[in-house]
């Protein structure tokens, strides 16, 4: 299943894409992503298991880009993306869902939360860098 | 890790993430294993409407579904996407001690596709 978009908003520098950070409760996941993410040069990953704990590294990190589970313990995907929206430091930072979720009514809904684009597990792990860079690029292109 | 590596070519970055992800998958299954005991647990108290069960084992389901296909156990990406759309439904959200023996259906060709997954990882 092809990554789905939204049109315009986020974060719109051209510059590259440099820090990504993952969120997500499955360990061996977060791993596969770190990895696979790693196939792109110079692109530095960060990861960490919880809605919770992502609100408090991200005003650290100030990643280029957040990638969201979905269905994550305590804080959930769109959860963590409601504080991130209302919180001014943290608000322009593009927001992919990760998720098995990938249901036509259930990517409208994450993209009016204000997601810029939905990326349907299982992902392809050996592509899942490039769909990251297409959807930064997508982003810059819009601005 | 990544400056070490960048200046790789593809195809060995790629070869090389595909090895890593059998370890991680296998690690995987170990995990989804020893998690069986837990949901058995669930499934033992949902008669007594007890919400977090219930959670459980959708969160459980939903898991497995998503991930396991990452490693390419689709067999039990399947069974646990078929646990997951009946926990979903309307007849165990409805009425979960009804829809128990169904659920203990689903559980059980989830373990046993696991254990099949388990057995192929084994013997690679």
């Amino acid at each position: 299943m092809p990554t789905r978009t939204a049109q315009g908003g986020g974060n719109l520098s051209r510059r590259p894409l440099q820090s990504v950070l993952y969120v997500d409760d499955e360990p061996d996941i977060r791993e596969v992503v770190e990895l696979s993410l790693a196939l792109a040069a110079d692109l530095k990953v960060e990861s960490c298991g919880s809605g919770e704990q992502a609100l408090k590294v991200l005003p650290i990190l100030r990643p280029d880009m957040v990638l969201l589970d979905v269905m994550m313990p305590g804080l959930d995907g769109p959860g963590t993306l409601a504080r991130m929206k209302a919180d001014p430091l943290l608000a322009a930072v593009p927001v992919v869902f990760l998720t098995a979720k990938a249901l036509p009514a259930e990517i409208r809904r994450f993209l009016a939360l204000g997601a810029v684009a939905i990326i349907p597990k299982p992902f392809d792990a050996l592509k899942l860098a490039e769909q990251v860079q297409t959807i930064w690029n997508g982003l810059s292109d819009a601005g | 890790m990544q400056d070490k590596d960048s200046h790789k070519p593809e195809y060995q970055r790629s070869a090389e993430l595909q090895s890593q992800m059998e370890k991680i998958g296998g690690r995987f299954l170990d995990r989804v294993l020893a998690e069986f005991d837990a949901m058995e647990s669930a499934l033992a108290v949902l008669g007594t409407g007890d919400a977090a069960a219930l959670s459980a084992l959708e969160m459980f389901a939903h898991r497995i579904h998503g991930s396991s296909a990452i490693f390419g156990f689709s067999a039990l990406s399947e069974a646990a996407g078929a646990l997951e759309a009946l926990l979903a439904s309307g007849q165990v959200q409805g009425s979960p001690v009804n829809a128990i023996p169904d659920i203990a259906l689903g559980l059980a060709a989830v373990r046993a596709a696991a254990q099949a997954a388990h057995a192929g990882t084994a013997s690679r």
